[in-house]
């Protein structure tokens, strides 16, 4: 059977000594840095980036994804322990989760998180065994035409389920655009917005604008406040859930799974949509609403399934059709490019050992997750307790370090600051830099599209609404921005991201 | 609300930002040719964006403008922080190559130290250290990088 065959083929990569050890690093490293506060899973895996270069592809991308989940895990350890979310996708669980460990259950909401992490990480990487080929075979028979659209409605979407102001979001995508289009041109040779420089002949660094505009700036965002004393984090006492909590987290498990699946693999979904979408889900469906926000173990274990099961999802877009649906994914893309290995259908297919390697990779992270996570509580417990103000300084020298190591220019560092200053004004303005980021990443490939389609076409730009899949993308992507101008359901995505 | 406080909201400020962008966009992209759109020139594409972000500018400020009673100016730009962050990498940039990583190490971490006002020195040079030879250790010799380790003068 193919599907077994395929999940054979991955396991021989993921279970190789030297995988299993990279999955095993970067897990941790993840948690690690995860936990620390003031450090998000995008500045993870933005500083990380680099160290990873030196690795072979294959192992490269493991450890990335085990950054990335061991990163979302820490941060719902901090946002149980010290009320304090390491990100913004565990915002949801300080509501119950910290509640629960000022009951003396921290235990038991971390073992609870753990279980149904695992649970869900597992499902929504099966999910993505199951709809990669299909996926794929179709993202094969989609010309430039179909391409651009396709690319054109990942880009709304991912600002659509975003936060924030619409018309803000589609200008940093424009401006993303914009800075992909900085280097020579393919086709022509020629060089643009160079601004006669010759380092910028190869374009902009991914690496130093991911930085830039993630660490650096998010640095300066947090020396504006001044540190408080460092939060004492609760005790914990036994880990064990009793089987009340047991019998009530389950179903909550499975409906968080569900809800993570499905939304992470949407653009712009993700983790962070999924486990707003899945508290509320739960918050309506429990006879008893009141115990929600008091330390109810649903509570804890429906966001925490759904955050894991969008995060593995969110792969789904990337690793079939070649979109980046969000920050993170973008920096995953980035990272294969870097590789040489251009994310798209033809992944699958010309390199299996690869895609399939990382995607079992997941499971065996997942479960290293687990099995790692519970025994060194104490020593998470004891990081947390590291201050900010040793640590933004070890961020930044690692940041410098990263960039320059690239290629060895100084070039480029400049560049990380160039993308500091314009980032801190994004955070001052309100503008999200993600959708900047994703355009980025897929500017010059749309632009490639965009030229063979009208090549195809004579010139003719009627052609992205005459073939009819293309037709539907676009209108699916006016559709989304209908909804976000529609009044009512305005109201009713403000009230969401404010719950 | 003045015109000095109207800008400094985010909406106009961002707004201003973006047509800043696209100005810049366009002035350097006037110059390369067009081409049509069955085959177009390198100019082509940053053109178009350029224009478009202009036209979202303007829209991003006109709102701006128009929601200007119900906004707030920024005033808690932390310009101290930003320079002496930015600065702390620069020196970076500087002193890599001529004075090797680690007194680039050292020069970073004790400038950005200085940025957040609140550690002892005794705490700053101890980091500093740290930093230094851990850096020297994990990139320089576990990871290999070819990279200038002490001044080229030693």
């Amino acid at each position: 059977m193919e599907f077994l065959d395929n999940i054979a083929t991955g396991l021989e990569v993921a279970l190789s000594a030297s995988n299993l050890f990279y999955c095993l690093v970067g897990a941790l490293i993840g948690t690690l840095i995860g936990v620390l506060p003031g450090v998000g899973p995008i500045a993870t895996v933005a500083m990380l980036l680099p160290i990873t270069f030196y690795l072979e592809p294959v192992s490269a991308l493991i450890m990335l994804a085990g950054i990335y989940y061991g990163a979302q895990y820490g941060g719902s350890t901090t946002a149980i322990l010290i009320n304090l979310p390491g990100e913004s996708s565990s915002v949801v669980t300080c509501l119950d989760g910290y509640q629960m460990a000022r009951n003396g259950r921290a235990g038991a909401a971390l073992v609870i998180a753990a279980l149904g992490s695992l649970f869900a990480g597992c499902v929504a990487t099966l999910l993505i065994v199951v709809f990669a080929p299909p996926l794929t075979d179709l993202a094969l028979l989609f010309g430039p035409t179909e391409y651009f659209s396709l690319m054109v409605l990942g880009l709304i979407a991912a600002v659509v389920l975003a936060q924030g102001s619409l018309l803000k979001a589609l200008a940093m995508i424009v401006l993303g655009l914009l800075l992909g289009a900085i280097g020579t041109d393919v086709t022509t040779g020629a060089q643009r917005l160079t601004f006669g420089l010759s380092e910028l002949a190869d374009g902009i660094g991914f690496v130093p604008i991911a930085m830039g505009l993630f660490a650096v700036a998010e640095i300066v965002k947090n020396l504006e406040t001044p540190e408080g004393r460092t939060r004492r984090p609760e005790t914990i006492r036994g880990y064990w859930p009793t089987r009340d909590e047991f019998r009530r987290s389950w179903p909550a498990v499975l409906r968080g799974t569900g809800i993570g699946s499905f939304l992470g693999v949407l653009p712009g979904g993700g983790a962070l949509l999924s486990s707003f979408a899945a508290y509320t889900v739960e918050k309506r469906l429990s006879r008893e609403p009141e115990r929600f926000g008091r330390g109810a173990v649903e509570g804890v274990a429906a966001p925490e399934s759904a955050n894991n099961a969008g995060a593995q999802a969110s792969f789904i877009p990337l690793l079939t059709m070649g979109i980046p649906s969000n920050a993170v994914m973008a920096l995953m893309a980035g990272a294969m490019m870097v590789h040489g290995v251009q994310p798209g259908p033809q992944v699958m297919n010309s390199n299996p050992a690869l895609f399939w390697g990382m995607i079992t990779s997941m499971w065996i992270g997942n479960l290293m997750l687990v099995i790692i996570n519970l025994p060194l509580i104490q020593i998470w417990i004891a990081l947390l307790r590291v201050p900010y103000r040793l640590l933004y300084p070890a961020i930044l020298v690692f940041c410098c370090i990263g960039v320059y190591s690239l290629n060895n220019s100084t070039f480029e560092v400049f560049l990380m600051l160039v993308f500091g200053l314009i980032g801190y004004a994004f955070i001052k303005f309100e503008c999200e830099p993600a959708p900047l980021l994703l355009a980025f990443v897929l500017g010059p490939h749309m632009e490639e599209h965009l030229r063979r389609a009208m090549l195809l076409s004579r010139g003719d730009p009627s052609i992205f609404v005459r073939e009819p899949i293309s037709l539907a993308l676009l209108l699916l992507a006016a559709f989304l921005i209908a909804l976000v101008l529609a009044p009512s359901i305005r109201r009713g995505r403000e009230v969401a991201f404010r719950e | 609300m003045s015109v000095r406080q109207l800008i400094r909201t985010p909406d106009v400020g961002s707004g201003i930002m973006f047509i800043a962008f696209g100005l810049l966009g366009l002035s350097f992209s006037w110059d390369l040719p067009t081409g049509s759109a069955m085959s177009m020139g390198p100019g082509y594409l940053p053109q178009m964006v350029s224009g478009i972000l202009l036209v979202f500018g303007l829209l991003v400020s006109a709102v701006g403008i128009a929601r200007a009673r119900e906004a707030v100016p920024i005033t808690n730009w932390s310009w101290s922080a930003l320079i002496l962050i930015l600065i702390s990498v620069g020196a970076f940039a500087i002193a890599i190559e001529p004075l090797g990583l680690v007194v680039g190490i050292v020069l970073t971490t004790l400038i950005a130290i200085v940025a957040g006002r609140e550690s002892r020195w005794g705490e700053a040079l101890a980091l500093a250290a740290g930093l230094a030879v851990f850096s020297v250790v994990l990139f320089a010799y576990a990871l290999g990088l070819p990279m200038r380790i002490w001044p080229s003068f030693w």
